[in-house]
């Protein structure tokens, strides 16, 4: 296909642009420009010195609704409720985010006080309404919203998951009083059980709807003024795009975008690679993210908190976040021990090495220190910094306080910090019911490749995968998925109490409605995928597993291999199952995803030939297992498919660097993947 | 300390002390994903830790119940008392004596030794809050209780697996007094299995660094812990702190007077010693404390008030109590302690807070709100008369500080990661229907700082009758304020509050019977003032009586500060500043 298309991941502070043309991968990294970042996108585009009017496909990722959040800049919000209910939003759950510390209190809400509103109406478990909805009552409500001038709406009623009605009704009446004020209806955007969790999910809805709105407006009118004319996706949560139409409408789908493209483009790579069962491991400079694919299927979610006590409950796909990154700040605590972030230095100050003025020492420090990175080749060459600041800081804030030199104070940071990281990781496998050692860890970010092989080596994960791209990955992830749209609804029915008719009947309504949002991002019916899932639990519990369902008209004998699946999920994740006397299975949740297939982009195998020789740059004196060791550089870019090598080497490219440890050997994959057996022994 | 035993290097150290916190933590989440209660799940009554071989406090996770934590020691005790030298590789224990190791009959522990190569090198705690251990009520909570026989089933250390082998019998006499057994089995199984899973990890240290290495974590981690908590006490003057608090009545003798907490504090060269030796003899009704609970209020308290200290043994070095046998906080048997967490444990508390914050000055807070259990249960309609249980409570005010302000309700320090129940939960599960569940007007202390504002909840019956019980304390002495500032509203609770008898139930009541479509009102507690109401910026009042929380009648009374009604561009309301200067004057001369 003549032309090139774009994956544009942007991040709080950099704008990553990725454009593919003839197969051919370029790279360009900007400032993002909050809160204007669409104009940090354009910047990116300008970099790229490439005529717009070819380009097929923009696809990116965006912070701009998380960032609305975090830094309450979102749209002046009202909130309609039952009458009764208007404080929900501040009462939470009631719980508190540090169990010992008196001086801790709950941040202010989305919506003060006087734009909660309430009206009149009650519908009770089953659906009955107990009160009609008091029609007069809403039209003073939307009386008052004018007053205060709102832009935005979000209406949420006890109960409305099991009856729309009211919801509906309101919707009408506020559509008709408040032309041109964003409204978002719980029943609509999330039909489930949990009052607290349905309106923070609404009301952030609404609070950044506006905002996403604008932005979305001001990037598409500034591309055709460039002479775009072509397709925007924005990626969503749930490792999806959806086109902007769609993202004005649920713009918090938005929120945990970027991370997500990192672990669905690791899924596609993986699965070109043979493997299975992933944890991905997406270390920048501030935060680690560890995502789970099993069976080659991504692990999603729906108890994402956009900020503590915030949730969001849309399927977004399961990273568990933990504040250890290049820029982590390693530090003596009042009891005298070692620890390693969670704090960061960010990119500015940055590390100690930048000489940017930061003087904390940071885990890049450390591996400045122990030889592991090259201050040459920082950035591949975008950044010089300074190994003697590095060692200052190491040797200053950490080994004046234990009598080590800089490089024993180094190691210390780095053991700590990988201890950190393999902790989380645990919590994503083993605490779930996973075996580590049936996973391959797959490093990104830039951070990922340096920690990977000693963090899996810790976590009893036998292989690491480094994909051509670590840096690049997430905004090459973005342009890899297809349009993806989940929609769910309670049902909460006992395996006794089930109703097949109204079961296919729920299924049913809920597929109409992905494919109807399909078919409006122009997806023809042949691209179409509709995929169904349940969530099942046994009755009493909070917590349900999500099964896969199949399609169709649903009769005893399919419902019955539900779950029976259940059960043995249940049995994998958790150890035990019930019989059933004691306790029996209930469907709490349908869900169906839609799934629009794109042309998305392929990796294709590489073409490279060459000799571990040719790759060869050079050798350094680096820090291992307690001594400097002659090691070999590699240069990744010179790397060809087939080559092995063993460790102790290092392997450079421009957007990372990747250890082997002593003891481990590499090999390079078709995808010029490299493949990193922690244990080559074992392995054989 | 010891200095002759191995010591670690700094890194070790701190990988191992760390990943110890995050087996107990591992636990937590896995007992949250498998439990069956929904108070497990949703209320996250339960907590795990980790102990030395000897039964020290080694690790405890980031999320448990602090009401919990001075127990376990007891808890390990009674187990090794018991059996003695029949403690075997495979063994877990259940257990949940109030007077020597549990705190209520609820609180279900799972204990496990655990062996590495034959040699014991440690053990877990798994606790978790069970639904129902029997008695006469459902829900077993009985605050009317005279006697514990009257509190459910009382389980001293019995063995429920031996050598790895599941002894049936035990666990049936256990299930045969429970309601809801399968529930129960449920969560036991549940217990079980984290305990199993802590009991691996536990052993990966041993296996990957060596059991000495492990035992020098437990120490280390022990003096580290100290070293941290002396930090803070060691900045305390040297001296003798006295507060007194008290418990609105003995539901046994509603007539005789309140029961009264003291608590004299003294502080020398960093020990603290907390002596409640002067406080009342043990009520004949459920609202004392045995001892370890009372500990565990004194830890949560203290650890609040100086967050970042790790919860093991380490912090007993520094802190020790001194009770009386036979008191309210020193319960023996056969005295019912069914009602220790929302009356004894929440006053050793505050009572804690207070000397603490007479000794620290920066760091002095007015009282909290005060947990409250209430309890509704009958049979339900809706479903074949299927029984059924509510447990039912809420967030609410904390008290002003020396730093400002309280703001939005949350859970007591008793459970902080406690989590109320969502109304779209009851309901289903229940035949009731909520009219409401609302911040409180005029419910927070005045002060300078004022305290934070309680929460209001109504709910009525929809399909038959009920039985209703209540044991939440602070109606007669409502959260305090300290430095001249006023109490927080006090608690209570109604039932039929708009009807033509209403009934103000109080704190205390026990099995009252609810008509068909009663309504239930109850009010949880706002927090304390610091300072005098007087001396508080009459602009900061403004946002209150916009937010409709606040009266313009209590922003007088209270405060001495008289609004008027502007403009809403204006902000609503504005301080008429002369007729504030001259209320303000007059209340002055008035509280003199």
């Amino acid at each position: 296909m003549a032309g090139f298309r774009v994956g544009v991941d942007i991040g709080g502070t950099f704008t990553d642009t990725v454009m593919i043309r003839d197969g051919e991968i370029t790279r360009v990294k900007v400032p993002s420009t909050p809160p204007a970042f669409h104009k940090g996108l354009l910047n990116g585009l300008d970099r790229l010195e490439q005529p717009l009017s070819e380009m097929n496909l923009l696809a990116h990722g965006t912070t701009v609704g998380t960032n609305a959040i975090v830094a309450r800049h979102g749209a002046r919000t009202g909130l309609v409720t039952t009458k009764g209910f208007r404080d929900v939003l501040v009462l939470r759950r009631g719980d508190r985010a540090d169990q010992f510390n008196l001086w801790w209190q709950p941040q202010a809400g989305l919506v003060p006080r006087p734009s909660r509103f309430e009206v009149d109406e009650r519908v009770d478990y089953a659906g009955d309404v107990v009160k009609p909805l008091d029609e007069q009552d809403v039209r003073r409500v939307a009386a008052e919203i004018r007053e205060q001038g709102l832009e935005a709406v979000a209406v949420t009623l006890i109960n409305s998951f099991v009856n729309p009605d009211h919801e509906q009704r309101i919707k009408a009446i506020l559509s008709e009083e408040l032309p041109g004020v964003y409204l978002s209806i719980s029943s609509e955007i999330l039909p489930e059980i949990l009052e607290y969790e349905r309106t923070a999910t609404t009301t952030v809805n609404a609070y950044i709807g506006p905002v996403m709105d604008r932005y979305v407006a001001a990037l598409e009118h500034e591309l055709r003024d460039k002479g775009y004319g072509g397709d925007v996706v924005i990626s969503t949560s749930a490792g999806g795009v959806a086109t902007p139409d769609i993202v004005r409408q649920v713009p918090a789908r938005t929120v945990e975008s970027g991370p997500a493209a990192g672990v669905m483009a690791a899924a596609q790579i993986c699965k070109l690679a043979g493997i299975d069962h992933v944890v991905t491991f997406d270390m920048g400079g501030t935060s680690l993210d560890v995502g789970l694919i099993h069976d080659g299927e991504v692990l999603r979610t729906n108890q994402y908190m956009v900020e503590w006590g915030t949730p969001v409950r849309f399927p977004c796909v399961d990273v568990k976040s933990i504040g250890a990154g290049g820029g982590s700040i390693a530090w003596i605590d009042k009891g005298g021990s070692l620890r390693v972030g969670p704090h960061s230095a960010g990119a500015s100050p940055g590390p100690a090495c930048y000489g940017q003025g930061g003087t904390d020492a940071t885990v890049t420090d450390a591996e400045l220190v122990l030889g592991r990175l090259e201050a040459s080749a920082f950035l591949g060459g975008e950044m010089t910094v300074d190994p003697a600041l590095a060692e200052g800081a190491v040797r200053k804030d950490i080994g004046e306080h234990f009598g080590w030199d800089a490089v024993e104070a180094a190691s210390g940071i780095v053991r700590i910090a990988v201890n950190n990281m393999t902790e989380s990781l645990r919590l994503a496998t083993v605490d779930r019911g996973y075996d580590p050692r049936e996973f391959s860890l797959f490093a990104l970010g830039g951070a990922g490749p340096l920690f990977a092989a000693e963090v899996a080596k810790e976590a009893n994960v036998p292989q690491v995968v480094v994909p051509r791209h670590p840096g690049l990955t997430s905004a090459l992830g973005l342009l890899m998925v297809d349009i993806r749209h989940d929609v769910s609804k309670s049902l909460m029915r006992t395996e006794s109490q089930l109703d097949l008719a109204q079961l296919n009947a729920e299924y049913g309504a809920l597929e109409r409605k992905a494919a109807d949002t399909l078919a409006g991002e122009g997806v023809a019916p042949g691209d179409m995928l509709i995929e169904r899932t349940a969530d099942v639990r046994y009755y009493g519990q909070a917590d349900s597993i999500n099964i896969p369902v199949p399609s169709g008209e649903l009769d005893a004998e399919t419902l019955r291999t539900v779950i029976a699946s259940f059960h043995a999920r249940h049995g994998q994740e958790y150890g035990y199952t019930m019989p059933a006397d004691a306790a029996e299975p209930e469907i709490a949740t349908l869900r169906v995803s839609g799934i629009g297939k794109a042309d998305t982009f392929k990796l294709s195998p590489s073409e490279r030939t060459g000799s571990l020789e040719d790759a060869r740059a050079g050798t350094r004196s680096i820090y291992f297992d307690g001594a400097f060791h002659d090691t070999p550089i590699y240069d990744r870019d010179r790397l060809a498919p087939g080559v092995t090598f063993d460790g102790p080497a290092i392997v450079e490219q421009l957007d990372s660097t990747i250890v082997v440890l002593p003891g481990m050997a590499a090999r390079v994959d078709d995808y010029e993947n490299v493949l990193i057996a922690i244990d080559p022994e074992a392995a054989s | 300390m010891s200095t002759t035993e191995t010591r670690l290097d700094p890194i070790t150290f701190e990988v191992l002390r760390s990943s110890l916190v995050t087996i107990c933590d591992e636990m937590g989440v896995r007992l949250c994903r498998t439990a069956f209660s929904p108070v497990v799940t949703e209320g996250r009554d339960f907590t795990f830790a980790l102990f030395d071989a000897d039964g020290h406090l080694a690790a405890s996770g980031h999320w448990d119940m602090p009401v919990h934590f001075g127990t376990f020691e007891g808890t390990i005790a009674s187990v090794r008392k018991t059996f003695g030298e029949d403690i075997n590789e495979g063994d877990i224990f259940l257990y949940n004596d109030p007077y020597t190791g549990g705190t209520h009959n609820n609180d279900m522990r799972a204990v496990r030794p655990v062996f590495h190569e034959g040699t014991r090198i440690g053990w877990i705690v798994a606790c978790a809050h069970w639904p129902d251990v029997g008695g006469p009520l459902p829900g077993t909570f009985n605050p009317s209780a005279t006697e514990c026989y009257a509190e459910g089933i009382r389980v001293p250390a019995v063995k429920i697996y031996d050598r790895g082998v599941r002894v049936e019998s035990i666990i049936q006499l256990v299930m045969a007094n429970v309601r809801n057994a399968a529930g129960a089995t449920g969560d036991l199984q549940a217990m079980v299995g984290c305990c199993l899973g802590g009991d691996d990890r536990l052993r990966g240290l041993a296996e990957k660094y060596g059991r000495e290495t492990l035992f020098a974590a437990y120490r280390e981690s022990m003096d580290y812990a100290e070293r941290i908590l002396r930090t803070f006490t060691e900045a305390l003057p040297n001296g003798v702190y006295e507060w007194t608090d008290h418990i609105d009545q003995d539901p046994a003798h509603p007539d005789h007077p309140p029961v009264k907490i003291h608590l004299r504090m003294t502080v020398e060269d960093g020990q603290v010693e907390f002596d409640f030796t002067d406080s009342d003899p043990a009520p004949m009704g459920a609202v004392g404390s045995p001892m370890p609970t009372t500990w565990s209020g004194v830890l949560s308290a203290t650890l609040n008030v100086f967050p970042g200290v790790p919860l093991n043994f380490g912090v007993s070095r520094v802190l020790s109590m001194k009770t009386r046998p036979n008191s309210v906080v020193h319960l023996l048997p056969p005295t019912p302690a069914s009602g220790m967490a929302a009356c004894a444990f929440e006053k050793v508390v505050a009572c804690t807070l207070g000397v603490l914050g007479l000794a620290d000055p920066a760091r002095k807070t007015a009282c909290i709100f005060n947990l409250t259990n209430v309890v509704v249960g009958g049979q339900d309609e809706r479903f074949g008369n299927r029984p059924w249980v509510m447990y039912f409570w809420l967030p609410g005010g904390y008290g002003a500080t020396a730093r400002g302000d309280s703001t939005l309700p949350s859970h007591m320090l008793f459970g902080p990661g406690v989590k109320i129940q969502p109304v779209e939960v009851h309901e289903r599960f229940y035949p009731v229907l909520f009219d409401e569940l609302c911040l409180r007007e005029d419910s927070a202390g005045p002060g300078r700082y004022r305290g934070g504002y309680g929460v209001r909840a109504k709910f009525h019956l929809t399909h038959g009758k009920a039985k209703l019980s209540v044991l939440g304390d602070r109606q007669r002495f409502a959260p305090w304020g300290v430095e001249g500032g006023g109490d927080g509203g006090n608690q209570s609770l109604w039932v039929d509050p708009d009807g033509d008898d209403p009934q103000e139930l109080g704190m205390f009541a026990t099995g009252v019977d609810l008509p068909p479509a009663s309504t239930v009102l109850y009010y949880s507690g706002g927090g304390g003032g610091y300072g005098n109401p007087l001396e508080r910026d009459p602009e900061l009042l403004i946002g209150d009586v916009v937010d409709g929380v606040m009266s313009l009648e209590t922003a007088r009374t209270q405060y001495g500060v008289v609004l008027r009604e502007v403009g809403r561009d204006d902000g609503g309301f504005a301080v008429d500043v002369d007729a504030t200067a001259e209320e303000r004057e007059r209340l002055r001369a008035s509280r003199a």
